[in-house]
């Protein structure tokens, strides 16, 4: 006879060695997987993005050249992906009702209201630096959405919900989500290929200043937007309600 | 340039977004506007569709940056299989979704989520590229586990959720099998992979398969990694069933029949994999029919049988992987031809067993006892389906379940798919008796409040149930049709050539 | 080495999150797994992009190497992707403990069971 006890216990060293194996396993091939590459491929060709980005996409940063312009299309995937768990956790908890009113301390407030412009300066340089430092419209949006969250934590649902309404928030990701997917399209009116960037005759810029990138600064501001907007409207959703103020059943 | 391959992704996202905008502004277009979604995605498919079959493949670099940099996509006459199935699986679901009263969230959101899905599904089948393809396949996961989690049952959420920790290790195995193809090879593009997959050490290339076949073997319900299906259909219920089973899980086919040839070139590599393939497709077929005969409850005897067609499906597909060759197009033909087939029946099927389900408001067998004189055309499109989903000769369903036995080298697959056949001629033939019981209840139920237009889905239904009954009749055009899609698969030279002349750019 | 120790960590935290996810019945802390496990997929991908003495890949730095900057880009949509997963995972949650009042996930296998 075994005890319970004894029994999840072997289940779960069963498991741990199991987990510890797998990934064992997983770091032995991507060693052996370097390795291979390393004999295969000589380094001098390594890859294929660092010394040919800044001329042809005008971005120096070679990170964002990639996500905005050489596979945009992934972008364009991910940015829906977004779109796509807004409606979901929409469609599985309903419209947000009955938002709490719990706020911080008085203290905490009125420092906050002196300093939440101040907050936004930092996601909007890293909206608009994205293709000249690190940075770009993810890691902006969700700096962004942070503060819409910091509003509502700060002074409570309700007033965050008259600040910024559910309403717009939604309209500006659907809006800031066809820009997105309507840019595309003028690469094909211009004879080339569905975001296009240079290629499509989108002005490259000096390489360094900010208006340089072609279309880069522009994908940057709407996947900002949407990315805010649809982790905002997340939160909204997800903290919208009461339910976690009651205590679990138990048996 | 043809701008068809990335059409048939770009124009259902912007038309989610459109939806979503029309419903917050004005409620009362969403459905028009799902529904012109719907014909224009399903217009561009059979367009992209048709240039794939007739002419060679269609080749798409987005941005006009070519394979090393940039994402490829690509339209050969194997993915404009697929892409049929898609056009025939949007087109109709929104045809049958047109909702008349219902203004729950879950409602309002759905049609923009269906559209999501299908055009996850049209970019996993035309993608060329493996990242892309991974990024696709969450969303089609995202999108999926929104139509299961329905708000006005609450037993979908548990459901759903079970559904998203299947999905979160088969995204995780999937993820990892693009790591180590990328760190070995220095890319993800497909056709680059698939020039570096020979070259590959035998144990990098072979956990790198064993890791996408468990990936999509989740994915597609290979039995010991199915048992969140039948739950999930179960929770989600018929329409959402339909489209998971009869084309989100078609398209997951695709992309492992896709993978295993083109980047990993497991028939070169590696024909072992087949061989397993084939035992994995037996245990489907004998598991699958066994437990749908025990099952009492229609929704999930319906997701069993699932699980025990995809085992049909991959008995063509092992057996192509075993012969090689130019005779493995027969094979994949015929695995081919029970797909589609498998596509017409099991949508005729769950959208027939809707009514009846609606009708009955419960979805246990017994509860559904004479409900066939309530519904007649309802249970006219659902026998027509049985039968061929059964393979009784002259349908669809025996022809192409006939193609892959005869594909086969060995007895035992053979005998397997016959015993396959008689456990669900056992099944489907219960259900039918029952529902045509001639001494039904005195009183059943008033029906769901909700109605949906009854006519409109009858019409659908019954026209896929009769497509997959004349498919049978018709195989001399079905079959030059198939054996093209197949030679798309098996004979890649024109897939790989025009996506390498960008190579030395 | 560097590039060892770095799949090392992200191996050990792969692992604490697919045993969490194995072996927790709270809902909660499936979540958390998920999350840790999204984490160590990213840890993964900027190890493979590791290029000894490479800078971060901007033009405007002088140096000799540059890490490779596609899987850097890769672990970017990775990490959205896996925020999205994770706030569905969220929203069943709280869908599931608005209903059930429970989020054992054994305790709603036998509350769902009925249903059937």
């Amino acid at each position: 006879m075994e005890s319970p006890v004894i029994r999840v216990f072997l289940t779960r060293l069963t498991a741990g060695f199991l987990c510890l194996l797998l990934s064992l396993g997983f770091v032995v091939l991507l060693l052996d997987a370097g390795r291979h590459r390393a004999q295969t491929i000589p380094t001098q060709m390594e890859e294929p993005y660092t010394a040919r980005s800044v001329a042809e996409t005008g971005s120096i940063n070679v990170v964002t050249a990639i996500l905005m312009d050489y596979r945009a299309f992934d972008t364009l995937g991910e940015a829906t992906v977004i779109f796509a768990s807004v409606a979901v956790a929409a469609a599985i908890l309903g419209k947000p009702g009955s938002p709490s009113n719990r706020t911080m301390g008085l203290l905490s407030r009125r420092q906050l209201s002196a300093l939440l412009p101040l907050f936004f300066i930092f996601p909007l340089f890293v909206i608009f630096h994205g293709h000249l430092s690190p940075g770009g419209g993810f890691q902006g949006g969700v700096s962004l959405a942070v503060l819409v969250i910091l509003i509502h934590v700060a002074f409570g649902d309700r007033f965050g919900e008259e600040v910024i309404p559910h309403r717009i928030l939604a309209l500006s990701e659907y809006g800031a989500a066809i820009g997105l997917v309507g840019i595309g399209f003028v690469g094909i009116f211009q004879g080339s290929a569905y975001l296009a960037n240079v290629a499509a005759g989108f002005p490259r810029g000096t390489a360094g200043t900010l208006a340089s990138g072609g279309v880069i600064p522009l994908l940057n501001l709407l996947v900002g937007m949407k990315v805010a907007a649809g982790l905002s409207s997340i939160y909204v959703h997800l903290a919208g309600h009461e339910a976690e103020n009651v205590p679990e059943k138990r048996r | 340039m043809n701008h068809l391959p990335v059409l048939v992704v770009v124009i259902p996202v912007a038309g989610a977004f459109l939806i979503s905008l029309v419903d917050t502004v004005r409620p009362a277009f969403k459905s028009t506007a799902a529904l012109l979604v719907a014909t224009a995605h399903s217009t561009t498919l059979v367009a992209a569709a048709y240039r794939g079959m007739t002419g060679p493949a269609l080749l798409y670099s987005v941005g006009e940056w070519i394979a090393p940099v940039g994402i490829s996509l690509m339209v050969d006459s194997f993915s404009a299989f697929f892409l049929l199935l898609l056009a025939i699986g949007h087109l109709a679901s929104a045809l049958v979704r047109i909702e008349s009263g219902d203004r729950s969230e879950w409602a309002r959101k759905s049609a923009a989520l269906i559209a999501l899905f299908f055009a996850a599904l049209s970019g996993i089948t035309v993608t060329a590229d493996l990242f892309n393809l991974f990024i696709f396949v969450e969303l089609a996961t995202v999108c999926s586990i929104g139509l299961i989690a329905r708000k006005r049952h609450p037993g979908s959420a548990v459901a759903g959720f079970v559904a998203l920790m299947a999905a979160t290790i088969s995204g995780a195995l999937l993820l990892f099998a693009v790591l180590v193809l990328y760190v070995a090879t220095g890319t993800v593009a497909m056709p680059l992979v698939a020039q570096a997959a020979p070259d590959l050490p035998a144990h990098l290339h072979g956990m790198a398969t064993a890791a996408i076949i468990v990936s999509f073997g989740i994915k597609i319900g290979l039995v010991p990694m199915h048992f969140w299906q039948p739950r999930t259909y179960h929770a989600a219920g018929t329409t959402v069933a339909a489209i998971l089973s009869a084309f989100g899980l078609k398209i997951h086919v695709y992309a492992l029949l896709r993978l295993l040839w083109f980047p990993l070139q497991a028939p070169v590599v590696l024909p072992g994999v087949y061989s397993i393939l084939l035992v994995m497709g037996m245990v489907n077929i004998l598991t699958g029919h066994s437990m749908a005969m025990i099952e009492r409850n229609l929704v999930r005897m319906l997701a069993f049988s699932s699980i025990a067609h995809v085992g049909y499906i991959l008995l063509g597909v092992a057996a192509a992987g075993r012969i090689g060759g130019s005779a493995a197009v027969y094979a994949v033909a015929a695995a081919l031809f029970h797909t589609g087939m498998h596509t017409l029946m099991k949508s005729a099927l769950f959208w027939s067993g809707h009514r009846l389900i609606h009708l009955s408001r419960s979805s246990r067998i017994m509860d559904l006892g004479g409900i066939a004189w309530r519904a007649p055309g309802s249970i006219i499109a659902f026998s027509l389906a049985a039968l061929a989903i059964i393979g009784i000769p002259p349908t669809g369903g025996f022809a192409s379940k006939w193609f892959v036995a005869m594909a086969q080298q060995a007895l035992l697959p053979v005998l397997v798919i016959g015993a396959g056949t008689v456990i669900s001629l056992v099944y489907y033939g219960r259900f039918f008796l029952i529902a045509t019981r001639r001494d039904p209840p005195d009183s059943f139920p008033a029906p769901h409040p909700l109605s949906l237009r009854p006519r409109l889905q009858t019409a659908v239904v019954l026209a896929l149930a009769v497509a997959a009954v004349m498919a049978g009749t018709r195989d001399v055009q079905v079959r030059s049709l198939l054996l093209r899609a197949a030679e798309g698969l098996v004979d890649q030279a024109d897939f790989v050539g025009p996506a390498l002349i960008g190579r030395g750019r | 080495m560097m590039q060892t120790a770095a799949y090392l960590t992200a191996a050990g935290v792969f692992a604490i999150g697919l045993y969490g996810m194995l072996t927790q019945r709270d809902m909660i802390k499936i979540c958390i797994s998920i999350s840790i496990m999204d984490s160590s997929f990213v840890m993964a991908l900027v190890a493979a992009a590791y290029v000894p003495g490479g800078a971060a890949p901007i033009a405007g730095f002088e140096a000799l190497r540059f890490v490779d900057p596609l899987p850097h880009a890769l672990a970017l949509t990775a990490i959205v992707i896996g925020a999205g997963i994770l706030a569905i995972a969220l929203a069943l949650t709280v869908a599931v403990y608005r209903h059930y009042g429970t989020t054992d996930i054994a305790r709603l296998f036998i509350a769902t069971r009925e249903d059937s």
